[in-house]
Order: C-alpha cells, then structure tokens, then sequence
C-alpha cells in the first residue's frame, strides 16, 4: 500500500485528531460524550504524538472536546482505532495537513497544561492534570511549600487527591523542562481537621507510622503507607487516615506522608518513622519537614535533620520516635 | 510579618521624627521605604537607641539599615540564646513554642539533633538570614542553678509547686508557662474510682500491694515509675511523692512510655504527670479530711489540685536576647496558649466553671470545716454565687507578706488583660477571699475580705488609663466558708487561703 493510501485508510470513514481535547478515563460520567462517539486513527500515545484534530468517517473534520484512551497504551489485540467524541467541525486547514502519516505527526501541538481541582470533602483536593506534551514524564506536585512527585500516564493525564494545609489552597505543577501551571481552589471544611505528616526527598524506604489509641475504648489502629486506610472508612468509622503521596519508583523522588484526624474524634496519636537499614541512612543525617497543621492556624512546616545512631543495630528497620510530636486529638477536660 | 513588635510600635508615630547632630543616623526598614532620623545613642549589636523629635525610640537592628557616620558595625544579629532543662519537657513543649512563635513571626525553622540530644535550632528570616540560633540542652534538675550561673543570658525550664518556686534561689525573671500535676494514673477501664492521700502513700511504700486494698479486685497492683535519677522523681519527691524507694515497681525512662504501659494494662497504677496521661485516667485525690479533688484543667490551673506544680522559665541575671525576650512575651499571648492546651497541658488562659459544677467543693465546704461556721453564712455565701461563673483566675499571697506569689501575678496580669479587652464588660466581678480554718471565725472572715480588697486595688492601680471605669466590682469575705482540700499539711492550708473570681449577669 501507498504512503497516501495508508493516509487515506487512516482517515477513512475515522478520525485524526487536532485541537487537544480534554482526556477522559473511560466510564467516567463526569466526561459523559455529548456526541455519539466516533472512532479515530490510534495515536501513538507511547511516542508522545500529540492528538489534535480530527476527521470523521462522514468525510467531515472535527476538533476534539475529548478523547478516550485506552486503559494501557499499548493494547493486546490492536485495532488501530480509538473511540472519540467530537462536538463541531474542525477547519478544512487542518484536515488538508493530514494527508499523511508523517504530516500527521508533524501537525502542530497545543501544549497548554490543563489543570482542574475539585474540592472534596475531608479538606481534600481532586486535581486534574492534562500535559499532552509530557506523557510519561514526572510531575512535581507542590503546595504549601511541599512537593512530591508522580508520573503522568501515556496521556499527559494525572488524577490525583491531595490532602490540603491552607484555604484557599494553591496548587501548583510543574515539569523537569520548567513548564508550570497553578490552580487555587477552596478546602471544605479544614478548620475540622488537625493533619501531621513529613516530606522528604531521596530514601524511598522511609515511612510514616501512625499508631492512634481511642479513648474510652481499647481500639488501636495502626496505619502505614501498606496499610493507609481510606477517607471513606474514617468518614463512616471514625478514626484518621493517612495519605501517602509520590511515587516510589521515581529514583530520589519527593515524598509527603500525611495524617488526617477529624477534630471532634477523641484519640491519642503516636507518630514514628521507620526505614529500611541503608548505609546511605547511616553514613548521613537523616533530613526532612515535619508539617503540623492544627485547626484554624496556618501550616508550621519546620525542617529537621538527626544523626542516625541506629547503624549497629541487628534489626532490618531504623525507628525514629522523637522527629514528630505525637497528637492530642480532643483533649480531655 | 517579621517586622518586629518593637520597631513596628516606634514605626507608627516615628515617620516624620527628625534630629540634627553629628550623631545623627537614618535608620531605613529592610522590608519597607519607612525611614527613623534620629541621633542614635547607643546600640548593643541588637537594638537601635535613638532620639527623634517624638522622644527616644529603641529600634530592633534586624529589621532596619542604619546610615551615617556614627553608624556601628553590626557584626551578627542572630540572637544566640541557650536553654537548659528537662529534655522530656523541653521536647514536649518549648522546642514546639519556639517553633510555633518562629511561624508567628514569618520565619522558617531548622532544627538539627545530635546523638545525646542535644538540639540547635536555627530560625531563619525570610530574607534567609540568621534570626536566631538556640542551643537546647537537657540538664538535670539539680545542675540548673549552676547552669544558668554559668551562662547568665540562659533560660532554664524548671519545674516546681508555687510554694517551691518562692524558695527558688534563682530569683531572676521567671515567667510560667504551663500548668501541669502529678497523677495518679490507670487504665480508663480500671474499676477504682478515687485514691486516698494514705493509700496513695501505702502504695508507694510497698504497703499495699494488692487492688483489694483500694477497693478492687484481688489482683496484684502493677506499679509502673520513671527511673530513680529522672528530673520527674526529684519532682514527684520534693513534692510528697516519693517513688524512689519503692523495689517492686517496673521503671520507665519517659512519662509517656509510663503512660503507654499503664492505658494498656488494667491493673497496672502509673505515677506521671498530667500532660502525659494519654488515655489512661487520672484518679481523683481523697484527703485525710475527705475531701475529694478530680485532677481537672480547672483544679490544677487554679492550684487547688494537691499535686499541682507549674513550668516555669526563669532567667538568668544577664538580660536575654532579644530572640528570647519577644519569645517569652509570645507565651502570654493566647496563640501560645492554644499551643500549649494542644500539647496536653493545662493552659494559664481563663477558664470558666458554673457553681452547679462545684457539688464537690460545696459538700465538701459543709461537712469539713473544723469550726461551727453559722448556717447564715453558707446562705449568704450561696446566695450570692448562685449563678455566678468561677473563673480559674486564683490569687494566693506569697508566704508571709502581702505580695502574689509568682503564678498569681500572671493569673491576675492575665485577668487584667480580659478587663481591657471589654470580655467582662456587661458582667459584674466578684472578688472573693477565703481563709484556711486557723484563727477565730471573725478575723478569718476580716482577712478574706481584707485580702479580696487587696486584689481590687491592684486591678484598679493596672487601670491607670481609666479603661475599666464602668466595671462593676463587688467584694466579698467568706473566710474558712469554703475550704477546698484538706489542711492537714502546710500546703493545705495555704491552697485554702485565696481570692477568687467570679463574675454574673449585672442586671
């Protein structure tokens, strides 16, 4: 088959893709199509080809509003085809540059960074980000003068909920190549929640333990990064929950681990840091922020830094007891 | 933000100050285009004295550049303060003050520990210079004294009952910062609903040994201590409590981990101190007399709990830094305050109690006085609190004069500071005094009220300025009326001679 054959059967009765959509997941109502769905030509997710326009099979070109993408980029059986949704039509300009495969890689990118933050409750923020020209790429998510990092999917897309310190809460994304991007929204309810945790950057081993005693009852709950327990089951059962965010397989990545108790719930908290045994750990100090937000005051985020004198210990784990002041939650009368 | 309280009071009349003399020096803020002339008169390496046209101005050096040809050579302007104490205490509560009035002030802290536990802590301002640097240093109780002689611009955290501090040698500024008691503590599922004083004392000898003795089941009391060296055993010793001779007892080097093993343990009694009662329950203290004293916020800050003591900050005779004097003022600032309640401790701030919570006292008051005091003076008594609020604002007079002892002198300045802030402002103040039970029921009853009379003329020499002109203040004398715990020890007695507030509805 011909170059403009290939082109042709790639446009056919399909769709090529101009005008960055917004990415959806798919079933995600929030993105319900408005059109009927019509299918496009498989971009190259993998090779970060940038979707921006498109043609549909009733020989019309259309711009996107969205696209789905697949779960994984790179599909079992593949079809080469990928379902969009499309509300107008695109400029004839824009389909002329399609003529090939190449011209279809070659069609000029909008690279705008879209972020989107909606506020949850539990003073929690859902953020959205969509970088077309980063997939793949590591994120640094910032806020409050903290930071951590993640990838964005094959997309550029990244759905995250981040527990926030401040309201109104800012937010801000950026990328390795400078590209930035911020978003201010409003907490729900933050005065409510007393939240302890620690960032760091480099040991990927280090976590926070939460160890919470009710009072009047005998019930402990211990919470690890393995074992963080969800905000929904703390909603319903009482109880805080801890929130793990960055990504551990990003080498000397930013971490945040943070606790969350609702005020009103009475209950003791003893906080320990615990890594594995490195020698990286012992022949230095050990350095992070502690952050403490209690209601209705501003974040304190201070740094720390201890000599580690746990080296010639037999044990696998370092345990570090005294870097966070543990937590009265509803103090006794 | 960090534009210090010092120069942003001076600031605000000293724009247009001008000078004219060879000394004269133009101090211009770091932080904004506001300018001081003036003819500069001293400084210390911290502080700007200058004479301006609108009177002398002390100027913190931090926060301004100083121009003209007098000007010093600042070689450092971090403050650099020292701080010994009880390391439990300093980590559970002054390392977090100093953090948090570091963030009041806009800037950032790091602090670095060593392998014995020794901290420094720099706080950095906002322009990335070295505001302050703090050396924290644990130390026993017995070496403070020595400690601050040897660096006279330290501050030392001490720990002690109002009666130990007035025999304090350091007799230097001392500020409180908490109050805080020694417990009785157990599990919250532990039957045993009070202590008495005696049994308390059998338990610690070895003499009772078994909860049947207290009233419980026939099971073995775990006792639970700190170590026989700790600041807290020095304490709980001077204090009554003595938990060094007794053999059976597991030993724990920290109040918490005391704290920890007693919550989980139902026949275990734990001696700490109340700020580290996690979830174990404290239990209420019987007298020998009978009365009965819960260890509650209200008991303890208001020293009516028997095992109350306080932590204090007292400084040495070199006048501290100025990183450490704006520290000390922050601590009386209700920001400190709430930090301090969320550490576990019971705050100095004001709290409020209904007489309809006071059953205890008033049961206590009827049935324990050693005197027949007339039924009258109950009625008259009751009458007049009947539905009133006790504030925890409670003066006691130092042993054998006329002055307050040093945490009634906070209490009151507190107080005084509530008036000004109009918080009582449509109430009206009853000044309340009450004596121990020695003496005749005449001269007890003279004495309260002379004493109450005494409180009132303090609150009006505060008021030069006239502000609490429309309070309405009425005093009373109860005498031996309302004893609230046991006088069989000294201490008794003199918790039992006080002035208390109270405040009602006006109409």
């Amino acid at each position: 088959m011909r170059l403009n054959d290939k082109a042709l059967t790639f446009v056919t009765g399909l769709v090529l893709i101009l005008g960055v959509g917004t990415f959806v997941h798919k079933g995600d109502e929030l993105f319900k199509p408005k059109q009927q769905n019509v299918q496009v030509a498989k971009a190259d997710i993998s090779s970060s080809i940038k979707t921006d326009a498109i043609a549909s099979k009733y020989n019309i070109s259309m711009p996107l509003e969205s696209v789905v993408l697949p779960t994984k980029p790179e599909l079992e059986f593949d079809t080469g085809i990928q379902l969009v949704r499309a509300d107008k039509p695109a400029s004839t300009e824009a389909f002329e540059k399609l003529k090939t495969v190449l011209d279809y890689k070659s069609v000029p990118v909008d690279c705008k960074v879209k972020l989107s933050a909606k506020s949850l409750r539990s003073a929690r923020v859902q953020l959205s980000v969509t970088a077309p020209c980063h997939s793949n790429e590591i994120i640094t998510i910032s806020h409050a003068g903290l930071r951590f990092n993640e990838y964005v999917d094959g997309g550029g897309v990244i759905i995250i909920t981040i527990p926030v310190l401040s309201n109104p809460a800012e937010i801000e994304v950026s990328f390795d190549d400078g590209t930035k991007k911020s978003i201010t929204t409003q907490a729900h309810d933050l005065s409510s929640y007393t939240r302890t945790g620690i960032a760091w950057s480099g040991h990927n081993s280090l976590n926070l333990q939460v160890l919470e005693t009710a009072y009047n009852t005998e019930k402990n709950l211990h919470l690890t990064a393995d074992n963080k327990r969800s905000e929904e089951k703390s909603y319903f059962l009482g109880g805080g929950y801890l929130t793990a965010l960055g990504n551990t397989a990003i080498p000397n990545g930013e971490f945040i681990h943070i606790y969350t108790a609702d005020i009103t719930q009475k209950k003791y908290v003893d906080f320990q840091l615990h890594m594995k045994k490195q020698s990286l750990v012992c022949q230095n100090n050990l350095e992070l922020k502690t952050i403490h937000y209690a209601s209705d005051t501003n974040v304190q985020i201070a740094k720390k830094s201890a000599t580690i004198n746990h080296c010639m210990n037999q044990s696998e784990n370092i345990v570090l007891k005294n870097m966070l002041r543990n937590m009265i939650v509803a103090q006794r009368n | 933000m960090y534009f210090h309280r010092l120069i942003s009071l001076s600031l605000a009349f000293a724009l247009t100050a001008t000078a004219t003399s060879a000394a004269q020096v133009t101090l211009k803020s770091t932080s904004s285009s506001v300018e001081i002339v003036g003819e500069l008169k001293s400084f210390d390496n911290e502080v700007y004295v200058v004479e301006t046209d609108l009177g002398e101005l002390e100027v913190d050096a931090r926060t301004v550049t100083c121009s003209g040809d007098v000007c010093p050579e600042v070689v450092n302007l971090a403050s650099e303060v020292s701080i010994f104490g009880d390391k439990q205490l300093i980590d559970q509560l002054l390392v977090p003050l100093m953090e948090g009035y570091s963030f009041s002030i806009g800037a950032n802290v790091e602090t670095a520990t060593d392998k014995t536990g020794h901290a420094n802590i720099t706080v950095i301002g906002q322009d990335g210079t070295d505001f302050a640097k703090i050396s924290v240093q644990p130390s026993a109780a017995s070496n403070l004294n020595a400690d601050i002689s040897k660096n006279p611009n330290a501050i030392v955290v001490k720990q002690g009952s109002a009666a130990l501090l007035a025999q304090d040698a350091i007799k230097t500024a001392v500020t409180p910062l908490a109050a805080d008691a020694i417990v009785v503590a157990v599990s919250e599922i532990n039957q045993i609903r009070s202590i008495s004083q005696e049994s308390l004392q059998d338990v610690l000898s070895g003499k009772i040994t078994s909860w049947k003795d207290l009233g419980g089941a026939d099971v073995d009391i775990n006792l639970y201590l700190t170590e026989k060296n700790t600041n807290f055993a020095t304490l709980s010793k001077t204090m009554g409590y003595d938990t060094a001779e007794t053999g059976t007892a597991a030993r724990f080097k920290t109040l918490d981990d005391i704290a920890k093993a007693v919550s989980q343990d139902p026949y275990g009694l734990g001696i700490i101190n109340y700020a580290n009662l996690r979830t174990a329950k404290a239990l209420p203290i019987v007298g020998a007399c009978g009365a009965y004293v819960k260890p509650n916020t209200f008991n303890i800050t208001t020293g009516t709990y028997p095992g109350t003591y306080y932590h204090y900050l007292a400084q040495g005779e070199k006048r501290p830094p100025i990183f450490a004097r704006e520290f000390l003022s922050f601590l009386e600032d209700s920001q400190a305050k709430d930090m301090i309640e969320r550490f576990g401790f019971p705050s100095l701030s004001l709290q409020e109690k209904d007489l309809e919570d006071q059953g205890n006292r008033i049961t206590y008051g009827l049935l324990a006085t050693s005197k027949n005091v007339p039924i009258t003076e109950y009625r008259s008594m009751l009458n007049i609190l009947n539905g009133a609020r006790q504030l925890s604002t409670i003066m006691r007079f130092a042993p054998g004069g006329l002055d307050l002892d040093t945490q009634s002198s906070a209490a009151l300045e507190a107080l005084v500071s509530e008036l000004f802030l109009g918080n009582y402002a449509d109430q009206k103040l009853m000044i309340v005094g009450f004596t121990e039970s020695d003496g005749s029921l005449g001269e007890n009853k003279r004495n309260s009220k002379a004493a109450a009379q005494l409180i009132s003329r303090y609150i009006k020499n505060a008021d030069s300025g006239g502000i609490l002109a429309d309070l309405q203040m009425e005093i009373h004398g109860f005498g031996e009326a309302s004893p609230l715990v046991c006088e069989d020890t000294p201490e008794g007695a003199a918790t039992n001679n006080r002035v208390e507030i109270w405040v009602k509805d006006s109409f």
